[in-house]
């Protein structure tokens, strides 16, 4: 149905049904309308709300469906621009639909707004218009409010500087790198017109504008490669963005013109979580500016659009989004230093057969809504095996006993996985297993803390031993002082001020300012001013050595200290990194302060960061990856899934066992790994249990649990598992080829590789040949023998011991094949347990 | 993305027994073995013959202090070394490298490259990538490139590592198969070894054979579980580290004991000068990429900078360097062994207050030779006091461009990453060629 060209010609009764009531009201609306064309001046704030107010919920619904416009109240700043509205219909289910193109829209008053293209309303005259939309019985109005422009004359820092961003200028790999590009610098993605201003027209002698012949300006010249210019052909002599540069030079490129308005934010439609029909679906996104005069504006023609998940989505410089395969990705909204990042998911076409399991709590809910609305199927749930397995080394770090999971899968009872979660999270592996991954957070090795690295080690020890709720956890640390040999938490602060600042923001808050400590972020609003403010935070931190060499020291509070600016050396004001400045006592320590924003229930970031960071540990993928990068552009694949958690652990308490229980007991947790052909693509919607190859620590002390030959490390009490390793300088080739982290940053995730250096050590090295070998002496496989056990019954035992489960009799017959092909039967059963332990299976957490 | 693997079906590459096996066996019935060797023959690439040696002086070497002097420069900036004329006339170089300087006309100094970061991390990875770090796209370092461009030769892994530098060393979106062969230890000590090479005394072949045939059956119900390939990855690393472990070229191209004393001694008995010597045997064996660099003597002269140039990083890479242009030359290898030396940045045209420089990615020095380079000549040029490049600049992608070029791939070439991000290898920087090469 093509019903744009009665638009065109403009029919003012096209397609309009409203009630009586509606037709009423909307002669009042055009008496108003006439008043403010007749006064040419600003609408009252008050006249733009009533108009929010009557047009808000006109939208008919039949049968749960609805017929949308976005935004329902649009602005025009003058005649000649226009503006971009969606019509979306939205169906039983929830799913959105882009009826732009079908709709059929007409428009009240012609003289006023126009519709140029579907979607598209151009300004003819001051006023206000009304929009109908009528779609398959349903309708919806949205009003278009004209407004005249801020001055006649065009403003640098809203309609000029625009064209910058929106064209990639101030990108970093262009004018916006770290020093620009040829000597022109423009300020990153454009945050600071101001300073863009001067590089423009002051610098360089003012020669990249010319004033007396604007079109012979280097500023038009470059991007239009009259003259070469490295970045190619950006814009077209006759393009708009030529145009508002030359009117700009023309009317004397002034800096500001108007009432100084700035850009505040700016609003994507649709928002929330977009969902396509299938590749070939689009959808037309509406970006409004919205100002620090209170005015808003449409920028959707003037912003520039990018997506990294090219191979699902395509967006057009107007901001059209195609659906090319089956997938999910982030379209980046950008303009002026601002940015929006909109997530928009393509659902395949085939609705998958999901066995049918029940939710056992709100993450199931949230997660299988979003499986279903992208057509994605889950897997079944795991076997009892599976589980106890998955939630040993996820919980404390290691397989289960040979007995342990007997006992597990002989257990009838129905609460026996909850039972389970609840046994484990009170072990002390349990702690071992969390301070470790806690010293891979803090980066806490001998190299930065000395000899205090095991006291902070014993401190995360006991800190997760006693379920510390994580608010006073992160508080005790933050605010610690004392010896490095006493007071364990100090030592998180073994390391510059800079350092503890990227430290804190990044473990605690799930957001990197790294990059902020000497140039402002690239890709995250952060200044290095907001670097340097958190900074200050950590001035009055000193310390002594008690005794040289310095092995052991003592952090105070020195209450007078100052952060001075690295170059101005100016004292630098501490200040949060929502940009508040907190009132801060003579003699308080300024870290309290700091800890009690950080932990408190309104700071946007820390539980929402802590528990992406358990969920991470637990499903093997974070919500916000990586999970330490929250920011606008890097959005979650589940946002009502992270604030659910987030709302959860405050109420909570932020109660570390309650997290775990929650994500464990999850149906979500507990699904089996084997993929079924609708999921086998997914990595980010936890339609399966993810693989994930055992840490280094895990495997090390798995494979001395199942041959019961301990491993020693130099300077460690004999029997120590390689989880309580306090640094990771302790010599271990094997520990380092499967990742053990170096400590050398902050980083809680570990790689996973798969190596010939690991073939090598597994075929010949010494770590499991070793073990095997003494295994049969003095470890488990001799105990076996000497106590008189079958083929068979060792077999199966170093099944349950590895791989947690017994074998199939396939299986069986294959190990007997290599027992009788074995010189004796010592070297069979060793060249079976060589096997089993070099499975993927036992490999990999599954 | 995958492909195949370093011991894959290329001829003269050492098979897995399984696949000799099985291709024997085919003969009465389908192809013989000889036409299956042609077969492969066919399929395989055309492969180069060249192989490259990356010195990294990591931590930034100074221009000023090496190849680029500016003599004429205010003292603030030239600092406290004279520049010494080399064997080629018109070329001078730091008074402190003066075997190099014998040998100049062996390799380019390229005076005009920059780049883009002042920051190790990323400068290291720019380096030894090609791209500076993104987000979203791991990179490949150049030696994984190289090896899946150009694949593994006599049973040799094609890319060997000897530097602390794995965080940029990596195989990236390329995937594990293409991972470095690490080796950790420092060729420069007296213990020096390769682990993992023997088979122990109480093991013997058909019992590894047994214990290999037993994990695959083992496996085979768990492989569905894999959605990404690393299984299969898994299994092709296996079969490569049996051919490495049976294989004596390897455990020979290893051996840099068995190098006359003489000659060990002149590279140096440090980090580098083993280094280069290890990487010379390498690529004699068939290794195609080896990446080195000088261990704990790193260059990030921030202080003291002219005591540590003088007393401990010249001379070491004086004479590992001048040693492995002669070597090379006397071995008729420079012809097909492309040798980069440099540094992820170089630094600061002033000195500080404390003696020292600090990073400076404007301009910087490169050394290339060997695989075509015309020796004896400088390229490029910065300006008077060092600062940005003058004439010619060459770009990091532009470098990364010419080592390819050099190795005989496209460096137009386009990969596309696991989403389908479309990458060319030299990020589309431009080989320089006349009048380098």
């Amino acid at each position: 149905m093509v019903v744009w060209p009665s638009c065109f010609r403009g029919d003012p009764s096209g397609g309009e049904t409203g009630t009586p009531g509606r037709r009423m009201r909307l002669t009042a609306l055009g008496e108003m309308l006439k008043a403010v064309r007749r006064i040419h001046g600003i609408l009252v704030a008050a006249g733009i709300a009533a108009t929010a107010a009557l047009l808000g919920a006109t939208s008919i619904s039949t049968d749960a469906q609805k017929l949308l416009i976005e935004p329902n109240v649009a602005f025009v700043r003058g005649t000649g621009n226009s503006h971009t509205l969606l019509f979306t219909a939205i169906d039983s289910t929830g799913a959105r639909r882009d009826v732009t193109s079908t709709a059929k829209v007409s428009v009240d008053d012609p003289a006023i707004v126009s519709a140029v293209e579907p979607g598209v309303f151009e300004a003819r005259e001051l006023g206000i218009a009304k929009v109908t939309a009528n779609y398959q019985g349903l309708q919806a109005t949205a009003a278009i409010v004209v407004q005249p422009r801020r001055t006649t004359r065009i403003d640098f820092a809203t309609e000029v500087a625009p064209v910058f961003s929106q064209y990639g200028c101030s990108n970093t790999n262009c004018h916006g790198a770290l020093n620009g590009q040829n000597g022109f610098k423009l300020s990153l993605f454009g945050y600071d017109p101001d300073a863009d201003y001067d590089a423009i027209v002051r610098q360089s002698d003012g020669r990249r504008i010319n004033l007396e012949r604007p079109e012979q300006s280097l500023l038009l010249q470059k991007p239009t490669f009259a003259i070469a210019h490295g970045g190619g052909r950006l814009i077209e002599p006759d393009g708009f963005a030529y145009e508002v540069l030359i009117d700009w030079i023309r009317a004397g490129a002034m800096k500001s013109a108007g009432n100084g308005a700035r850009l505040q934010r700016i609003e994507v439609f649709p928002d929330g979580f977009t969902v396509l029909e299938g590749p070939g679906s689009a959808q037309q996104l509406v970006v409004i500016g919205h100002y620090s005069d209170g005015s808003k504006e449409d920028l959707t023609r003037r912003v520039q659009y990018s997506t990294e998940d090219e191979l699902v989505l395509n967006i057009s410089p107007a901001g059209n989004v195609t659906a090319k395969a089956v997938g999910e990705g982030t379209i980046l909204v950008r303009t002026l230093g601002h940015v929006s990042a909109v997530r928009v998911g393509v659902k395949a076409t085939r609705i998958p057969n999901a066995p049918a399991i029940a939710p056992a709590n709100f993450i199931d809910e949230l997660v299988f809504e979003k499986l279903k609305e992208l057509n994605i199927g889950r897997s079944e749930l795991s076997a009892d095996a599976e589980f106890i397995r998955r939630v040993y080394l996820d919980t404390i770090g290691i397989v289960p006993t040979v007995e342990e999971t007997r006992r597990f899968l002989s257990n009838a009872a129905r609460d026996k996985r909850e039972r389970l979660i609840d046994e484990l999270l009170r072990r002390p592996q349990f702690a071992e297993f969390w301070a470790a991954k806690w010293g891979d957070l803090f980066a806490n090795s001998v190299l930065t803390s000395s000899d205090g690295t095991a006291y902070l080690q014993d401190w995360l020890r006991n800190a997760f031993g006693d379920n510390k709720p994580y608010d006073q956890f992160v508080t005790e640390i933050l605010t610690s002082t004392g010896s490095t040999w006493e007071v364990g938490a100090v030592n998180f602060f073994s390391r510059s001020t800079e350092d503890i600042t990227t430290l804190t923001t990044q473990a605690f808050l799930g957001v990197g300012i790294e990059c902020a400590r000497c140039h402002d972020h690239p890709s995250a609003k952060w200044t290095r001013d907001d670097f340097l403010s958190m900074a200050a935070f950590f001035s009055q931190l000193a310390r002594k050595g008690r005794r040289p060499p310095p092995v052991e020291s003592i952090r105070y509070i020195e209450f007078d200290k100052e952060f001075r600016h690295p170059e101005t050396k100016q004292v630098v004001q501490p200040r949060f990194l929502d940009g508040t400045e907190p009132l801060i006592r003579p003699l308080q320590d300024r870290r309290e302060v700091l800890a009690d924003w950080i932990v408190s229930k309104e700071n946007p970031w820390f539980a929402r960061a802590t528990v992406n960071r358990f969920w991470n540990q637990f499903m093997g993928r974070p919500l916000v990856d990586p999970v330490d990068d929250f920011r606008a552009s890097n959005p979650s694949t589940n946002h009502a899934l992270l604030d659910r958690l987030a709302e959860d652990f405050v109420e909570h308490g932020y109660d570390l066992h309650h997290l775990m229980r929650t994500i464990t007991n999850s149906r979500t947790y507990q699904l089996s790994s084997v993929p079924v052909p609708s999921n086998r693509d997914d990595e980010i919607n936890f339609s399966r249990y993810y693989l994930r190859r055992l840490t280094a620590e895990q495997l090390a002390d798995s494979v001395v649990q199942v041959t019961g030959v301990p491993q020693d490390y130099l300077g460690y009490y004999p029997g120590v598992r390689a989880v309580n390793l306090d640094d990771p300088g302790v010599p271990s080739a094997f520990l380092d080829m499967f990742d053990r982290p170096k400590r050398d940053a902050a980083k809680c995730e570990r790689s996973e590789s798969v190596s010939l250096r690991q073939a090598m050590h597994m075929l010949v090295g010494d770590t499991v040949n070793e073990k095997i070998r003494d295994s049969s002496k003095r470890g488990e496989l001799g105990r076996l023998i000497r106590a008189g056990k079958t083929d068979e019954e060792i077999v199966d035992h170093f099944y349950l011991a590895s791989l947690s489960r017994p074998p199939e009799p396939d299986e069986l017959d294959y190990c007997q094949t290599v027992l009788a092909r074995a010189e004796n039967r010592r070297e069979g059963l060793q060249n079976v347990l060589w096997a089993l332990l070099s499975t993927n299976e036992f490999l990999y957490n599954h | 993305m995958r492909g195949r693997g370093y011991f894959g079906s290329t001829p003269g590459s050492t098979w897995g027994r399984r696949e000799f096996l099985r291709v024997g066996s085919l003969g009465p019935l389908g192809l013989g073995l000889g036409e299956y060797l042609r077969l492969t023959a066919a399929q395989a690439k055309p492969t180069s013959d060249k192989s490259c040696i990356m010195i990294v002086l990591d931590g930034g070497a100074p221009q000023h202090e090496t190849f680029d002097m500016k003599p004429e420069a205010p003292s603030d900036v030239r600092g406290l070394f004279r520049p010494i004329p080399t064997n080629v006339p018109g070329i001078q170089i730091c008074e402190h490298l003066p075997m190099t300087a014998t040998q100049a006309d062996k390799f380019a100094i390229m005076r005009s490259v920059f780049g883009d970061t002042a920051i190790h991390f990323t400068g290291v990875y720019y380096l030894m990538t090609g791209f500076m770090p993104l987000q979203s796209v791991d990179f490949p370092s150049r030696g994984a490139v190289v090896a899946k461009e150009l694949g593994p030769r006599n049973g040799l892994p094609p890319y060997v590592l000897n530097a602390t530098l794995d965080h940029a060393a990596g195989p990236g979106f390329l995937g594990s198969a293409f991972s470095p062969f690490w080796v950790r230890s420092d060729p420069g000590s007296p213990d020096f070894q390769i682990d993992d090479l023997e088979v122990p005394v109480d093991m013997d072949w058909s019992q590894i054979s047994d214990r290999r045939w037993l994990v695959k059956k083992l496996d085979a119900k768990f492989r569905e579980r894999d959605t990404k390939g690393v299984f299969e990855d898994r299994e092709r690393f296996f079969r490569e580290a049996e051919s490495i472990i049976r294989s004596p070229t390897v455990k020979n191209a290893f051996d840099i004991a068995a190098e006359p004393e003489a000659l060990r001694n002149r590279y140096g008995r440090t980090p580098i000068g083993q280094g280069c010597l290890l990487a010379r045997r390498l690529v004699e064996g068939g290794v195609r990429f080896v990446t080195i660099n000088a261990a704990r003597a790193i260059w990030d002269t921030h202080s003291d900078n002219f005591n540590r140039c003088k007393d401990v990083l010249l001379p070491e890479f004086d004479a590992a360097f001048a040693t492995l242009m002669q070597d090379l030359h006397q071995r008729g290898m420079l012809e097909s062994t492309l040798v980069v030396v440099s540094g992820e940045f170089g630094r600061t045209p002033k000195v500080n207050p404390n003696a020292g420089r600090d990073h400076w990615p404007n301009v910087f020095s490169v050394l290339l030779a060997g695989a075509g380079i015309q020796g004896g000549q400088v390229y490029g040029s910065s300006d008077a006091v060092g600062g940005e490049p003058r004439d010619d600049p060459v770009s990091m992608e532009d470098l990364s461009a010419t080592i390819y070029d050099r190795l005989g791939i496209d460096s137009d070439k386009e990969y596309h990453t696991s989403s389908g991000r479309p990458v060319r290898l030299a990020n589309r920087g431009k080989p320089v060629r006349s009048p380098l090469v």
